[in-house]
């Protein structure tokens, strides 16, 4: 029912962090046996995003991971625990220490070690989760010193030596009771992602468009605020931060919530298919051909159904087979990168693209080695399968401000209990999520 | 003027304080960090140890934590600081809390190893439990009951004894967490630790309920008494409770209401809940009903596990007919990241299999993109081929017809199981995904390749091809003689062998008439240089064509009638194979010499199996039990292939049959599929109506909330459901679309021969067919001229031997295409093969002793050794014996040209790249 272990873990399978929840023994078995063969684990694997998140490790442990920025956080398991607790325990620290430390890499986290313990002894007990929640942990860890002292002294208030913590133990854990700020404001962020996967002939093979809700708060005292949007019913699935009253979204689709202080994610949602127009607000195609060795990819990029707005910001990635040599990128408008890090891969960049641009395009060439294997028997088929040695799919990155694919706009954002005036703000982003097309 | 200047001069002022102030902090802070490139002090730590013990024992926190720091950075890196135990303890009653709580992280890593040292520091929690802060008191309470020092143990139990009562909910969630680890480190402690518990389930603060839940769930899980009166409170709670609460507690009240309510769905209990699933013969127990309802809206957390933990307690407790609201927030998760995508989609396909239709609508969501890991791709192509449907399938073999072009070979070789689960369920589809996998057979990758015929040869066998709608446009004779053809491009082991396998299987048809034998030969001409799969369906191969032969002799032998209708049945390849029979016993013998010399012990085995269940023509010194062993290796040649196909095509189908999935959906158990030590199962249902229990009242008592908190009607009091009506409220029946079960395979497989013979009529048909069918057939055809002068020609050298040969010889074209006698006796055969299986396990026991007596006999057998001494002074040179034989056997020296080798069902093969099954049930019980 517990976590053995919980370790950070660098990009090469490293140990940085490593704490513990059991008797010695099992601390002997997972430094010396479970972490060497999980660190060999993911060397071998083609690359990291290829090693399986639940993963048997020898003398009946699990070895579960979770991948964020450079780090892998793993815990070891030897007793029956559900995986997704083990991977939400993990995100949670991983988020938490995002919000301690900021920018997480392998050096931030060797700089704030101790900061990391105490955050692992407070939202772990004895190897199964006690909270994930920041605005929980806020109260019980202080934020690192160093930033801590900076800040204090920038603002010029005098050293308090040592806060004591303190828990909120009120029926809005998320929210403390005493917040004050000087300039009430409220941001909504709507961030649309669409995933799509585009076949070679311009048809979408799969569209879906989930969003995120995100907020800005930072507003005093017990606001409750009530914000609606102009079609709820479009979204058949939401998920909402545990501040969200679920009675009322049930009967009036109205998101009623008394909001934690400072950033969150309110709400993400997914847009039903049925009420979907399928826009794409930046259009791919492609023609490839393949003449004995010689391969070619064109692609053709242009603004699509997007408001009249521009793309920004976008990027095409191609990656090519192993066996390509010899690869020759031109392009129009943007730059392009050919990198040979694993296998060749073209990426191609854009700023921005406005509605009525013609003309970016992207060819690229390259030859294939011929596939030794193929050729030497008699047996063998004559032409072997053109799909072994050419590249299959680009992979696209775009965000379009101030748009929304799935309409969805805030209607009106209401706060009651609290009388004072409150700067409110929206903004709609529409991004590419897992945006694919297949050549 | 003068007003701006002082004002100026007061700011520069204010600045170079503020810098100064600054740049101290930074000296400060540089002292303590090292003053080295960031991450230098972890990096070093364990190089500046010598002053920590000093620095320790002074009286400045800075140092102290400067040295607290060092050896926590020692042990981050796994690296062994105890033997500052000593000094560390000391300080454990430091005024400083930042010192105080670095202390605490290492005394819990080593106060095991040093128990006697770590009871210095117990005075100080004591102390710390009474302090007026409730974080001050939870921590030392924490950190007293997780030191395991079991000294300490009766100490720690009277210290949570005490903070359970606590005013504040913080203490007492730690209290309640406290148990398991005290539980865990004095076992004996059990029964005061129940008390405890039983006094801290009216807990009534949602912040530790969570924890009082776990602790009773690790205390005393199965000891539901305590349970009944706080149920209705608990539900009502539900929403409240944080998120690792709301997981403890549905995984308490799953287990509960699977032990106190009826079955919702009245047929669960027996095994095929498939059938008749989603009447809930109307009303549940109202608590059931409430706990259901309340349960819905975790499916909309934002935490991955407490919506998991939601769709367990629904797959487990809801009727069938409710089932569909978990599908949505599945997807949800597996979009969410690539680690908890992996996890919703090994619980996704566990329920996918059992309920292929609450899917059906998300099957886009499926569609596996080229970014997705390894991984996620296997798991996604299996959930495909669970849940494809009638509706769907249109759009989805097209799109796994993509797939199979991957550039990624484990995509393309999951994509032909899908286009197997899609041929065998939609008849509709059957031939568009049969002709992708024909298509695949050109594929560069030997996998593919295997795989793609694999699933051919199951789609021949079980007669999905036949029965599809647009059949008539393919006959098996095409297929099969496309196939054959393929024998010479064809380069991989596994193809090859099923390629041989499906020959052998169809010998009797039109295709085995005119081609088997030749097939054969062609086979045995090159078996030398096959690999093993390939080598064991040859010797099958043979191994059937004479038996077909010999069980005609013996049934003319014994019963006149019976032979014409056996010959009317098996037509003209009795022709053949009578004509023909000199050759035939040749290439046996041949065959089974070469084997018998084998470097694989499987060929090996193989061969002295075959050949005891059908002797070389030399063997019949004991032919007086001919009759028996011919009858029983009929039974087990002849109809295992029938069993195969039982095997293989429903090992797929039947998993889906397994009403429940061996562990509960969500745990590490079923993700593993191995019982991982603490699983504990669900409790069964209860057979007969559980008494009525009160479960309490909905009112939540305000008995045991003391804390100050100024309550918002926020969330927490709005939440609460309104209750009235609950029981009364009929619930959206959607109706459980009665997901057909792919059709039994067994069954359907005797009317084959039948209907593929009846579709060879109009061979017009057959120009619909891919042009490359035609092609093979033509120059199949040519292959059969070629046969038939060879023929000629053997005949001539071996008339000498059989005259008789030359009579049926004559016959045999008028049989070649008369189908009506065929037709009529493959219906007698499905008569006598369903007999034959239903006593299979006898005949199994009776096939064991007469291999034995027929093993033995030919050790002791004195022709038999003799033959292979002799056989073996010129076997071993394999070049020798091959010229030899050639010799005699002109026809395959003439028939350069052929179409291959055959095969058919591999053996006892542990290659799990391979899944080519035994072809004799028996066989490999036998020789194991």
């Amino acid at each position: 029912m517990a976590v053995d272990s919980i370790f950070i873990l660098n990009n090469l399978g490293a140990p940085i962090i490593q704490k513990h929840w059991c008797d010695d023994l099992c601390i002997q078995r997972a430094t010396l046996v479970v972490v060497p063969a999980f660190t060999r684990y993911l060397q071998s694997v083609q690359s990291l995003d290829h090693a399986e998140p639940i993963w048997k490790a020898p003398h009946g442990c699990v070895c579960i991971h979770i991948q964020r920025k450079e780090l892998i956080y793993m815990g070891i398991v030897s007793t029956e625990m559900p995986p997704l607790e083990v991977i939400e325990l993990l995100d949670g620290v991983s988020q938490a220490l995002t919000e301690y430390i900021g920018q997480i890499s392998e050096l931030t986290i060797k700089e704030n070690f101790t900061t990391i313990y105490q955050l692992l002894s407070e939202m772990v007990d004895s190897g199964s989760a006690v909270t994930t929640d920041t605005s929980v942990l806020r109260g019980l860890v202080p934020v690192p010193s160093l930033v801590n002292r900076v800040i204090e002294n920038v603002s010029g208030i005098g050293i308090v030596p040592e806060k004591r913590p303190n828990v909120n133990t009120s029926s809005t854990p998320w929210r403390a009771q005493n917040i004050r700020h000087s300039n009430n404001e409220f941001f909504v962020d709507i961030t649309e992602r669409i995933d799509a996967i585009v076949g070679a002939n311009g048809s979408v093979v799969s569209y879906d468009i989930s969003g995120d809700i995100e907020c800005k708060s930072w507003l005093s005292g017990m606001p409750d605020l009530l914000l609606s949007l102009n079609k709820p019913q479009a979204m058949d699935d939401v998920a909402f931060h545990p501040c969200v009253r679920l009675s009322k979204w049930d009967n009036e689709r109205k998101l009623a919530f008394v909001p934690p202080d400072g950033q969150f994610k309110l709400a993400s949602f997914h847009v039903s298919a049925d009420t979907l127009e399928r826009l794409l607000p930046l259009s791919v195609s492609a023609i490839t051909s393949t003449k004995d060795i010689d391969n070619t990819i064109e692609l053709y990029a242009e603004a699509g159904q997007c408001g009249n707005r521009t793309v920004e910001n976008i990027s095409v990635r191609v990656p090519l087979p192993k066996q390509a040599y010899n690869i020759r990128v031109q392009c129009k408008m943007g730059m392009h990168t050919v990198s040979n890090a694993r296998s060749p891969e073209v990426e191609w960049t854009l700023k921005s693209l406005k509605p009525g641009d013609r003309g970016a395009r992207l060819v690229i060439q390259y030859f294939v080695r011929g596939n030794g294997t193929n050729s030497s028997t008699d047996r063998s088929p004559p032409a072997s399968s053109p799909a072994m040695q050419s590249a299959s799919a680009a992979y696209i990155g775009f965000e379009v401000g101030g748009f929304s694919a799935a309409s969805i706009k805030v209607d009106s954002l209401k706060v009651l209990r609290e009388s004072y005036k409150v700067y409110k703000g929206v903004r709609y982003v529409t991004k590419a999520g897992s945006f694919q097309l297949r050549f | 003027m003068s007003e701006y200047l002082s004002r100026a001069m007061a700011l520069a002022q204010d600045a170079a304080k503020l810098s100064l102030r600054f740049s101290e902090e930074i000296v400060d802070n540089a002292l303590e960090f090292g003053l080295d490139t960031p991450g230098s002090f972890y990096n070093n730590a364990e190089f500046n140890l010598m002053n920590v013990r000093k620095a320790l024992n002074s009286g400045s926190d800075k140092e102290k934590i400067v040295a607290m720091k060092r050896l926590l950075a020692t042990i981050a890196k796994g690296l062994d600081a105890s033997e500052y135990f000593a000094d560390v303890v000391k300080n454990v009653a430091s005024g400083s809390l930042e010192v105080r709580r670095l202390v605490y992280i290492y005394l819990l890593r080593y106060a095991e190893q040093e128990q006697d040292l770590a009871l210095l520091s117990v005075n100080t929690f004591q102390r710390d439990l009474t302090d007026s802060n409730q974080v001050i008191r939870a921590m030392a309470l924490r950190v007293m009951t997780s030191i395991r020092v079991p000294v300490i143990s009766s100490i720690a139990m009277m210290a949570v004894r005490k903070l359970a009562k606590d005013r504040s909910p913080h203490v007492r969630k730690t209290a309640a967490l406290a148990i398991s680890k005290l539980l865990r480190l004095n076992s004996s402690l059990k029964e005061e630790l129940i008390e405890v518990v039983s006094e801290m389930l009216s807990e009534n603060s949602p912040l530790a309920v969570g924890s009082v839940i776990q602790a009773f769930r690790t205390v005393c899980p199965t000891n539901y008494d305590m349970v009944h009166m706080n149920f209705r409170r608990w539900c009502l709670m539900l929403g409240e409770l944080d998120e690792w609460g709301q997981i403890e507690l549905v995984k308490l009240l799953t287990a509960y209401a699977r032990g106190h309510f009826l079955c919702p769905d009245t047929t669960t209990t027996d095994s095929n809940r498939n059938n008749k699933r989603g009447e809930s013969n109307g009303l549940l127990d109202p608590d059931h009903e409430l706990l259901l309802k309340i349960i819905h809206p975790l499916l909309q957390s934002r935490n991955s596990a407490v919506v998991m933990c939601a769709v367990s307690a629904y797959y487990h407790l809801a009727p069938a007919s409710r089932l569909e609201s978990v599908a949505r927030p599945l997807v949800r998760l597996m979009r969410t990241n690539r680690e908890a995508g992996y996890a919703a989609l090994t619980n996704i396909l566990q329920i996918a299999l059992r309920r292929p239709e609450i899917f059906s609508t998300h099957m886009r969501s499926f569609f596996v993109a080229a970014s997705d890991p390894p991984f996620i791709r296997k798991l996604k192509l299996q959930v495909l081929a669970a849940i494809v449907a009638p509706d769907t399938v249109q759009i989805l073999v097209p799109e796994v017809a993509n797939y199979t072009q991957s550039t990624q070979e484990d995509v393309a070789v999951g994509a032909v199981g899908v286009l197997l689960s899609c041929a065998q369920r939609m008849r509709e589809s059957t031939m568009d995904c049969f002709h992708s996998l024909v298509l695949l057979l050109d594929d560069a990758r030997p996998h593919v390749v295997n795989e793609a015929m694999r699933v051919i040869r199951i789609l021949l066998l079980d007669g999905s091809v036949r029965d599809s709608q647009d059949r008539r446009s393919v006959t098996l004779y095409d297929i099969m003689c496309y196939l054959v053809r393929r024998l010479d491009r064809c380069t991989t082991d596994a193809a090859r062998a099923y390629i041989l396998s499906l020959v052998s299987e169809f010998a009797t048809s039109k295709f085995g008439c005119l081609h088997a034998l030749d097939v054969l030969r062609s086979a045995v001409r090159s078996f030398k240089d096959e690999k093993d799969m390939t080598k064991m369906q040859i010797i099958e191969l043979c191994a059937r064509l004479v038996l077909l032969r010999k069980s005609n002799i013996s049934n003319s032998d014994t019963d006149n009638k019976d032979s014409s209708i056996t010959s009317g049945r098996n037509g003209n390849l009795f022709e053949v194979l009578q004509r023909h029979s000199e050759i035939l016993y040749d290439l046996q013998e041949y065959l089974f010499t070469l084997a018998r010399y084998d470097v694989s012990f499987d060929v090996r085995d193989r061969a002295r199996l075959l050949r005891a269940l059908c002797p070389l023509g030399g063997d019949e010194a004991h032919s007086e039990e001919m009759p028996q062993v011919l009858k029983l290796s009929e039974e087990l040649i002849g109809y295992g292939s029938k069993q195969i196909l039982d095997n293989q095509t429903s090992v797929e189908l039947r998993k889906s049959i397994a009403a429940q999935p061996k562990y509960m959906v969500g745990s590490l158990s079923l993700a593993m599929d191995h019982r991982i030590d603490g699983y504990s199962p669900l409790p069964d249902w209860p057979a007969t109506k559980p008494e009525e229990i009160d479960r309490g009242s909905f009112s939540v008592s305000a008995s045991h909330a003391p804390q100050s908190a100024v309550d918002v009607p926020g969330p927490g009091g709005s939440r609460a459901i309104s209750i009235a009506g609950i029981s009364g409220r009929a619930q959206p029946h959607s109706s459980a679309a009665e997901y057909s079960t792919p059709r039994s395979v067994g069954g359907a497989y005797d009317d084959d021969l039948d209907a593929f013979l009846n579709s060879e009529e109009d061979n017009s048909t057959s120009a619909r067919m891919l042009p490359k069918f035609i092609h093979g057939a033509q120059s199949l055809q040519k292959t059969a001229v070629l046969f038939q002068q060879s023929e000629l020609e053997s005949d001539s050298s071996f008339s000498e031997s059989d005259s008789d040969l030359e009579d049926s010889g004559s016959e045999s074209g008028t049989h070649s295409n008369g189908s009506e006698p065929e037709t009529k006796s493959t219906d007698q055969d499905t008569e006598t093969g369903s007999d034959k299986t239903d006593d299979e396990s006898e005949e199994e026991a009776e096939g064991e002793s007469e291999e034995e007596r027929s093993g033995d006999e030919n050790e002791n057998n004195p022709f038999i050794s003799t033959k292979s001494v002799s056989l073996s002074g010129v076997g071993f040179v394999e070049n020798q014996l091959s010229g030899t034989r050639s010799n005699s056997q002109p026809a395959i020296q003439q028939q350069r040209s052929g179409s291959g080798h055959i095969g058919y069902g591999a053996g006892h093969n542990s290659d799990d790249e391979v899944h080519v099954q035994p072809l004799i049930e028996g066989t490999s019980k036998y020789w194991q």
